[in-house]
Formats: C-alpha cells, structure tokens, sequence
C-alpha cells in the first residue's frame, strides 16, 4: 500500500513538472498576429453588473474584428471598487495586448481619492475604447419621500456596493445643500442585491444605469424617480430632471462644485478597456481599430441596446483616454473637500491612516 | 411562464446543449459506476473547463446532467459486488446485494433502475410546484435572514456529513477562514496576504475543491487496488423487477418524498437521503422481516430517494443562492462564472434558467435510466475490471484543470497543499464538504452580518424570522448532542442488565 502511494505521488510530481514546461514554453512567444492566442479579458468586479455586462459583451464581439480572431476568457476580479483588479493587472499583466482589463470609473474614482491601497496609475494604461452608457438615475421608495426632508424622522438609507459610485456624490451633495437626512449603506455585491433590498424596504434611495431595473420598480409602483446624472435627460426619462436642474439656484460654486465634479464626472468615461502600459504602439492601434468597427456591428447594437437600454455610446480609444487624463489632474484644494465630505458623511476615505 | 418553460426546453434541446447533456449524463453514469470516483470529485475537474464556457444553458445541460445521474448507474456495483457507486446507493447494498446471491441481480437492478426514473422524475416536478412559493419568500428574506440562513447551512454541514460533529464544525470554520483571505471586497483591505500577489485574489475555490476530493480519491484508489475476482451470474427477473416498483407504488412515492425533503435541507447529502428512505421504509411497510436479507422493496426506497434527492438541492442553491451539499455548491460557482444569477430573478428574468434546470434533470434522468436499461448486461461485466488502473488518468485532468484555471504555477503548488490537507482529512475521519461549503458560504455570511449590522444595528437580532432560523439552528446543533446521550443513556441501561 505504502509503496502505491509513493508511486502515486511520484507520478504527481512528474506532471507538475510536464505541466510547468508547458507553462513557461507557452508564455515566451509575442503577438504579431492573434492567430492561435488567448486573449483574457480582466473584469474589475463581479459577475451580472454593468461592467461584466460591457466586458463579456466586448469579448463576444472584439474577436472577430482582430487579426488571427483569437478565443477569449474572461475572469472577473472584483473588489475593493475597481482596486484590486486594478492593483493586480498594473503590477502583472504584460504589454502583449493579451489581457486586457474592462474596467470602470470607480478605479478613476478611487484613484482620485489616492491612498495606500491605490498601487496603479490609470493614466499610463493604453485605452482602447469606452462604453458609456446613459446617467444614473436615482430611486426613491415611495413610502418614504416625505421623510427626505424631515429632520424629525429617521435618516434614510441610501444603498450600494462600495460607497464610491459616481452617482453617490449627488446623495452627498444632496444631503449638504438640500438638507436631506441621509445615511449611507455599502457592501451589497450588486445591483440584483441592491434592486432585491429596495424592494425589501431594506434600503430607500438607489441610483443606476440600467434602464430595464429602473423601469421594473417604477411599474410595480415600489419608486419614484428623483432626479438623473447626465447633462441632458435621457430619452428614456424624458420626465426626470437632471441633477443640476434640480439643485437649481442651490447649486453650489467655486470649489464645493469642483470637488463634485472630481467624483462625479468620472461617469462620462463609464466602463472602458484598457491595455497594460507600454504595450507597444501597433497593438494597441489594432485593439483601437477592432473596438471601432463595434460602432457599426448590427447584432452588438442589439445586444447592446438590450443590456444597456437605448442611451449608450462607444467612445474611440484616443478620445476616452483624454477623458481620462482631465478626470484624473483634480487640484488639491477640491481634493481635500471631497475628502472633507466623505469623511463627514461616514463613506469610506481614500487615504486611511493604517496605524 | 409558459413562455420562460418553453424557452428553457429549447436552450436545452439545441444540438449543442443536447450533446453536452448526453455527455454529462455519460459521466455521470460513469462516475457513479465506478467506486471511489465521487461526484464532487468530479465535479471539482470540470470545473475549470467549464467556466470558461460562454453559453449558460449548456452549462447547466453538462452540470445537472451530470449530478443528476450519479446515483443511477451506482447500483450496479451496490448490487453485483456489494461495492456502492457512490456515497447514495450505501443502502441499496443491504437487499440488492442478498438478491443477486438469490439469483435475482436482473430484478434487483431493473427495479432500482425504474425506482431511480421515478424518483428523478418526481423530484423536478416538486422543484416546479414550489416555484410560486419561493418568490414571496425570497422577497421576505432581508440581509438578517440570509445571514442566519448562511450560518445554519455551514453549521449543519458541520454537524451531519461526519460521525464527529465538532469536527465537521471545525472544518467549517476552517473554510470560513479560507474565504477570508484576500482583499476584502468592500474595502480592498488586504487580509492573511502576506504580501505575496497570489493571495490577494483569495483562494480558488477550485484548487480547493480539486485538493479536497479529487486527489485524495485518487490516492486512495490507487492504494486499494479492488479488483473483484469472482462473477456474479445476472440471474432473471427483468419485467419482474420493474413490476415491483409499480406493485410498490406508495413506497416509491414517500421515498422520493424523503428524498426531495433532505435534497433542501442544507447539509444532508444524497449519503444520507438513502439510509433515511430505506429506515423509513423498515419502520412502516408490513412484514418487514426480510428487510436486509433481500427484500426488493429496500433498493426501490434507497434508490428512488438518491435520485429524487438531487432535484430537492436545487431549490435553495437557485432561489437563495446558498447551495445545499457540494455537488451544488461546485455547480453554483460554475453558473455564477457563466451569467446565471441565483436568487429572486431566477423566478422572473432568469426564469428559463431555472426552467433549463428542471428540464435538464428530468430529460437526463430518462437518458441515464435507458442507457443502464439497455446495456445492462454489459455494464455489469465491467463491473469485474479494476478501477485503479485509471488513476493516472484522472491525476492528469486533475492537474491540467488546476493549472488551467488561471495559468500560474502558485495554483499546483497551492493544490499540492490542499491535497495534504484533504488526504491528511480523509485519514483521520475528518469530514471535508462542510470545508468546502464554508468555503462558499463564508463571503456570504461577512456580507450579510456586515449589512445587517449596518442597516438595523442590534435590532436585526429580534426579526421574527431570525429568531426562528436561530430556534432551528440551536436545535441542529443540539441535535448530535441529544442523539449521543440517547445512545449512551440506552447502553448504560443495558450495562446495568448485565450486571
């Protein structure tokens, strides 16, 4: 007995060492063409979402329009609003144009707020393309509207997954210059979870992209719509104002409304994919190229409008790296508000002190 | 709904789907044909080839194919050489095996073949009839009660999958622990890292599963080296076989019955669903004189129960998410990673998921019991080969699977770890499924207490619901504790005797 254990255990060791050649023999080559490679997609965050969502969507369709169409895996990696994704593939990936990372602007967000835990720098990634999808519009549970601004009665709950969405900044300045009595719940896993506790009555405010959940909860005659993100009203809400007509003359100036920005305006770049940094030129004109020729994919179109309702659009490679460059340079003066606000509304701050 | 079920069936009819579900019924069969290979085993090799495909309808098709016929083929080896298959069909051994030494192995195993299509059959049917309640009580449970839920799963994993419960406990805990590590999804707060790049991701689950069942199994077939040498001659009583069942009708209908009920219960497996039915059946059928030296109204109870069973998993694993035994919780990881979403909308948008599922077990439990129909006189020859020789096999696929989940070379060294832990706990009686269900369940749990706290402060601890989950769970819990002191009280009775 002892002695077929031992030769079981032999026969282990000799396929590690089969399979570790394989490995290393296999990682050598570079891409010229994709022809026979794998290309793996990278998602910052968990299955079901708007960024899975973008990434799974990309992977279907980018193939087809590369030289060599290579397979492609896709692996998600959420946490931490991006970081963990984003930590992970700026210190691993290789600059061979086979990972790939479909990110989303929390990563400009969190990297905005900066902190120990930020260990990668979104500007040095290559941008191949962006997905934007129509603003967030927020949610409130009808049988609670009038408590919004009742300071007699219990602080509403506002729901999400990490309190660093882009559109929580409106709750925030809502609470700070509407005088609403707000308290903030992070840590559900998605927008099912979140979509599940409103109509739980575990949580009374929630805001997303997602025109179909949007739409659900209206008809079932569980929310009314507050106000939306974008500049202009989306031609699904047409009846919905937009945040800055709302706040109207209590719009705030100066820096208060830059620091809004800082966080706020990420959501303009929405779910884009990027290759590592210094992934060399002709790659990443390719990927820009392939990620183009999306625009006028009829069956991506559908399965698009589907997913992400009537207002998205793809932003080119070169125009979406712009965007996020001017997101990324905030000065510090609007820098230290935002901080000021977070930290005074109980979210998570960047820049802990770890003591 | 109509619609979502007529959906459901054509996803699973297309050639594509169709072929990956004969496979996995193939499988399947296979794999509870041959002892010592289990399911989640299995299970935990396919994985990694799994996830990377892209059409959620032939995932399911592959994976519930596969689990849903794992206790079908098991009673051949149960009835021709008193070996089980699979950990269900333990009970079938106990009538099955006297009557084929009577010269009847044809009936026993016709009879087992036709209890297995009746149970595998009904159980689907129950999982659609309890549909319509599952949305109202999804939609009553808030974070509190997921919390409880996911800590009574753990716990009574824990307390029933071994002969110890502390320490199925303990390996629940030690799964819990294993979740923890990683960055904190949340926060990004890095936890039991080390700073070393591996462990930031968190443990796969995979290269655990792998090294739990998969090696162990492995090593453990290699060193038994079974190879039975006498024949068994088949005997006759084919029609008579599957006229027993119809004959028994009532039995075969409350041993489903049994078998679907602990399928939902978190915790007890399909190698409990069979002993359940078949003392059941002991307790309350006439004339149970003859019970374990072969009466053929043993294997219709154990063997309608196994099968009926794994329908019963799939109500919690589809409608909460929290899976009831490893297969499903091996299975759940699986559809997560290909865009099905278990909870509520598996009862409204991802209906025909949930449909795809249903159909999917019903249509292969008919395949696997035709096929072991049809070629039940050569399948039970093979039941005279040794297994062992295909552990070299096995261990590539093995190695392959972990390796190909994501290309690094930490993921063999981690499953060489694993695979101690796993050999090192199958040696010393040491469960291992509440290891990997704690593995599972303990993200979900933090989450849960994490939003509970944070929403209802200490409150949350005096929702009816939650006390009523905590009632349960004490008396799960207790239970063990009552049994041993009943068995105790009843031995010490008899010592003072005796005396």
């Amino acid at each position: 007995m002892k002695s077929s254990i031992l030769r079981a255990g032999a026969l282990m060791i000799f396929l590690i060492g089969l399979i570790v050649q394989a490995g290393t023999i296999g990682a050598a080559s570079a891409p010229v063409d994709f022809q026979g490679k794998t290309l793996t997609i990278l998602i910052s965050s968990s299955p079901g979402g708007g960024t899975d969502t973008a990434g799974r969507l990309i992977s279907q369709f980018l193939p087809k329009y590369l030289p060599g169409n290579p397979s492609t895996v896709v692996q998600n990696m959420p946490g931490g609003g991006g970081t963990i994704a984003n930590n992970h593939f700026y210190a691993n990936a290789k600059p061979d144009g086979l990972t790939l990372l479909q990110d989303s602007s929390s990563a400009l967000g969190n990297f905005n707020r900066g902190g120990s835990r930020i260990k990668y720098d979104p500007r040095k990634n290559r941008t191949i393309g962006s997905v934007a999808r129509g603003g967030s519009v927020l949610m409130v549970r009808k049988e609670v509207k009038d408590m919004l601004m009742d300071p007699k009665s219990r602080k509403l709950v506002v729901g999400d997954t990490d309190g660093i969405r882009t559109w929580v900044a409106m709750t925030v300045w809502s609470a700070e210059f509407l005088n609403w009595n707000l308290r903030w719940l992070y840590g559900y896993k998605g927008s099912r979870e979140l979509s599940l506790a409103m109509r739980q009555g575990e949580i009374d405010l929630w805001a997303t992209q997602n025109a179909k959940l949007i739409g659900d909860l209206r008809k079932e005659g569980i929310v009314d719509l507050v106000y939306q993100q974008d500049e202009e009203r989306r031609s699904e809400f047409p009846d919905v104002p937009t945040f800055n007509e709302f706040l109207g003359k209590k719009k705030p100036a100066g820096v208060a409304w830059e620091a809004y920005g800082a966080w706020a305006n990420a959501e303009d770049v929405d779910k884009f994919i990027v290759a590592p940094a210094k992934t060399p030129d002709d790659v990443v004109a390719v990927l820009r190229e392939a990620f183009g020729k999306l625009n006028s994919d009829e069956e991506f179109k559908a399965q698009a409008n589907k997913f992400f309702g009537e207002s998205w659009k793809l932003n080119s490679g070169e125009k979406t790296e712009a965007m996020i460059k001017s997101i990324t340079s905030v000065p510090k003066q609007a820098q230290d508000y935002l901080t000021q606000m977070r930290k005074k509304y109980g979210l998570p701050v960047g820049a802990p002190k770890e003591s | 709904m109509l619609e979502a079920a007529f959906e459901g069936l054509s996803q699973v009819l297309t050639p594509n789907s169709l072929g990956l579900m004969c496979l996995g019924v193939l499988l399947g069969s296979i794999v509870g044909f041959l002892p010592g290979i289990g399911g989640p085993s299995t299970l935990a090799i396919m994985l990694p080839f799994v996830m990377t495909m892209k059409d959620p309808f032939a995932v399911i098709a592959l994976l519930v194919g596969f689990d849903a016929v794992g206790n079908t083929a098991s009673a051949f080896t149960s009835v021709l050489i008193s070996v089980p298959g699979s950990s269900g069909s333990q009970a079938t051994v106990l009538d099955g095996y006297p009557l084929a030494r009577q010269g009847q192995a044809m009936r026993a195993l016709s009879a087992s073949f036709i209890a297995s299509l009746v149970g595998g059959l009904l159980g689907p049917l129950v999982l659609l009839g309890s549909l319509p309640f599952l949305r109202p009580m999804v939609l009553s449970f808030g974070s509190p009660e997921f919390f409880v839920l996911t800590l009574w799963g753990v716990t009574m994993v824990g307390v029933l999958s071994g002969n110890v419960p502390l320490k199925g406990l303990l390996a629940g805990i030690l799964g819990i622990f294993i979740s923890a590590v990683g960055a904190d999804d949340k926060s990004g707060i890095e936890r039991f890292t080390f700073d070393t790049a591996y462990l930031v991701e968190g443990i796969d689950l995979v290269i655990v599963a792998l090294g739990m069942f998969a090696i162990p199994e492995c090593i453990d077939l290699a060193a038994r080296k079974t190879a039975v040498a006498e024949t068994q001659e088949l005997g006759h009583g084919f029609r008579e076989g599957a006229k027993d069942v119809f004959r028994h009708w009532w039995l075969t209908l409350r041993a489903s019955a049994i078998g679907i009920w602990v399928g939902f219960l978190p915790g007890l497996g399909s190698s409990v669903a069979d002993w359940f039915a078949y003392a059941h059946a002991l307790q309350t059928e006439k004339n149970s004189g003859n019970f374990g030296k072969g009466d053929i109204r043993g294997v219709i109870a154990a063997e309608s129960s196994n099968n009926a069973k794994e329908a019963g998993d799939y109500i919690p694993t589809l409608a909460f998410g929290i899976p009831g035994g490893t297969s499903t919780a091996l299975i759940l990881t699986a559809l997560v990673a290909v865009g099905v979403n278990p909870g509520p909308e598996m009862l409204t948008t991802q209906l025909s998921f949930t449909f795809a599922v249903i159909w999917t077990l019903t249509i292969a439990n008919i395949i696997a019991v035709a096929i072991c129909l049809l070629f039940i006189k050569p399948i039970s020859r093979m039941c005279f080969m040794p297994f062992y020789s295909l552990v070299p096999l096995i261990l590539v696929f093995v190695f392959i699977g972990a390796f190909a989940s994501n290309r690094t070379h930490t993921d063999l060294l981690a499953l060489m770890i694993f695979s101690l832990l796993g050999f090192m706990m199958r040696r010393h009686g040491w469960p291992r499924s509440p290891l990997v269900l704690g593995m599972v369940l303990g993200d979900k749990m933090e989450n849960y207490l994490w939003l509970s706290y944070g929403r209802f402060g200490f409150e949350w601890l005096a929702r009816p619901a939650v006390m009523i989950l905590f009632v349960l769970l004490a008396l799960s819990l207790c239970y063990p504790i009552l049994q041993d002191w009943k068995e105790r009280k009843r031995r010490g009775e008899r010592a003072s005797l005796d005396r």
